[in-house]
């Protein structure tokens, strides 16, 4: 007989608690849902190597494949969204979303952390390398580095560690650009290619807040030099000393990173 | 603002910003909207959307496998109140840890065992209150089985809607996976589901995912035999107000969702007829 069986409820006895078995386990069944979405999201974890006493070995090759499609449904969704502009120039034939079907992403999910920081570039890069000479304009590379930021915020919903000490939050993205990046988008969505030629020095700011609402922001020289104190082992005194700035204006600087979610507050050591 | 109808079914589709012209001047097949985004700021569409149909709230409110933070509850009352639709929708779904690191970006059922249930019925409860409108809650496959599970689906189900009286919005497509990778037929599958506190049932498509291998759910038109057990499920389901096409996504076309939405009205116009 085929295997019938494959969702959480299984008709077959060995599987399903009797009656008697009933009511809380000894370990909470939130717990082991949070390890099932663990094992779903870490390649690692289901390696070979990893057996788990959740899955049978049938369960867990159905899992596997359970895996691989939440991640390419994942990271197409991202790419789709991230890379808008760059798709549209190519067609949807080269769009990167495809990308998410060849052998080179079939590689990254054999690591893959469904959400991490560290997958979300993999991804990115992918992109980059494959599509950074499919045009020669200057700013097309600035367009793909733009978008890379920008998906890096959609794909990277990994929380950053709390501390005593402000720190800039993982998915944060601090780059400088030299074309006017607003004429760009204006002429792409009027769905006209840019014939930019102007240079307009830039550096943007992408972040995306607990809630997972993404901002680009144009930082300011003294927002920037805040923003590049701020590494994780500085007190706020600290930082304002080493950007030059007065404690107030500091402060004010980095309640405003707070709030779109660039830089993680420090711990409340009352709280 | 338009409402439900009273006296007939309702059938509708998930609102798809980029198909709002064609939704617009479709009124004819289109009753009613459910709203899995909020629109956005720039939507010129969405006013003229807001006079025309009914909408109905179901975008991701939170999982009821947890409290819902105060965040959540606020937002939910605020779309609520924006949309005013007759009912609230939320899912059978455990998808992020509890800490919230990993999420699963996806539908993803919890465990089915006396802890969820209960975790399930408080937190419906208070989503309820809090948004003062009737919540109905929508079943979800899963592809695997994990080592836990105390009941099944349909038992974690009946025993939801009968502590919480809330109502059951079925994805019938959810059931015909289910159905299909257990190797069982559909309507044998459904037997013991609480079909009579069936309030809304979602019709799609349904095709073959390379990394499944096997059929998953697509945002492609209804099948026949979804939409037959769909009317199967119409006709053991008294308290049935409305059916909604479930095709969201950037991908579907004009063209699609105008079969979809013929397809669905003339299967349930069929069954209508015969009974």
């Amino acid at each position: 007989m085929s295997h019938a069986g494959c969702l959480h409820y299984d008709c077959r006895s060995e599987l399903i608690m009797s009656s008697t078995q009933r009511g809380f386990g000894q370990s909470s069944d939130r717990h082991l849902q949070d390890q099932v979405i663990h094992y779903l999201t870490d390649a690692g974890l289901r390696s070979g190597s990893n057996d788990v006493d959740f899955l049978d070995a049938n369960e867990a090759e159905r899992a596997e494949r359970f895996s691989r499609f939440l991640a390419r449904r994942y990271y197409r969704d991202r790419l789709h969204r991230g890379f808008r502009y760059s798709a549209r120039l190519l067609g949807s034939e080269h769009a990167p979303a495809n990308l998410m079907e060849t052998p080179a992403f079939d590689l990254i999910l054999k690591s893959c952390v469904l959400g991490s920081l560290v997958t979300a570039r993999a991804v990115g890069d992918l992109v980059l390398s494959e599509f950074e000479g499919k045009r020669s304009e200057g700013w097309w590379t600035e367009l793909l580095q733009y978008e890379f930021a920008f998906f890096v915020q959609l794909a990277a919903s990994e929380p950053t560690p709390a501390s005593s000490f402000p720190q800039r939050s993982l998915s944060t993205v601090i780059r400088e650009f030299q074309f006017s990046l607003p004429e760009i988008f204006e002429s792409l969505r009027k769905r006209r290619v840019p014939e930019i030629t102007r240079l307009v020095s830039t550096t943007l700011l992408f972040s995306r807040t607990h809630h997972g609402t993404i901002y680009v922001v144009q930082l300011d020289a003294l927002a920037c030099a805040v923003m590049h104190a701020v590494n994780g082992s500085r007190q706020p005194a600290e930082i304002a000393e080493c950007a030059g700035a007065s404690q107030a204006e500091t402060n004010r600087i980095l309640e405003d990173l707070v709030s779109i979610g660039a830089v993680l507050p420090r711990l409340n050591k009352a709280a | 603002m338009p409402q439900i109808p009273q006296n007939r079914l309702s059938i509708g589709t998930f609102y798809n910003p980029h198909l709002a012209q064609f939704t617009l001047d479709h009124l004819e097949l289109i009753d009613h909207l459910s709203m899995a985004d909020p629109p956005a700021a720039e939507d010129e569409f969405f006013p003229e959307i807001q006079r025309q149909f009914p909408l109905l709230l179901h975008d991701y409110l939170g999982q009821l496998s947890d409290p819902l933070s105060e965040f959540a509850l606020a937002r939910a009352r605020e779309l609520q109140q924006r949309y005013q639709g007759p009912w609230i929708a939320e899912h059978f779904q455990c998808l992020h840890t509890e800490e919230r690191a990993r999420s699963l970006d996806y539908v993803f059922p919890p465990l089915y065992t006396e802890e969820f249930l209960q975790r399930f019925c408080e937190n419906a409860f208070i989503l309820r209150d809090a948004v003062s409108a009737p919540l109905v809650m929508e079943n979800i496959p899963g592809f695997f089985s994990v080592r836990r599970a105390q009941m099944s689906e349909a038992e974690f189900l009946r025993r939801f809607f009968e502590q919480t009286g809330c109502g059951f919005l079925i994805d019938v497509p959810h059931t015909w996976l289910a159905a299909n990778y257990r190797g069982a037929d559909p309507r044998q599958y459904l037997e013991d589901f609480p079909l009579d506190r069936v309030v809304e049932i979602h019709v799609a498509g349904v095709e073959y995912n390379s990394d499944l291998q096997g059929p998953w759910i697509a945002p492609t038109p209804p099948t026949d035999e979804i939409l037959d057990v769909a009317c199967w499920v119409a006709e053991r389901a008294p308290d049935l107000r409305a059916v909604t096409v479930d095709v969201f996504s950037p991908t579907v076309t004009a063209a699609q969702l105008e079969d979809s939405m013929c397809r669905t009205r003339a299967a349930f116009t069929t069954t209508a007829a015969a009974s």
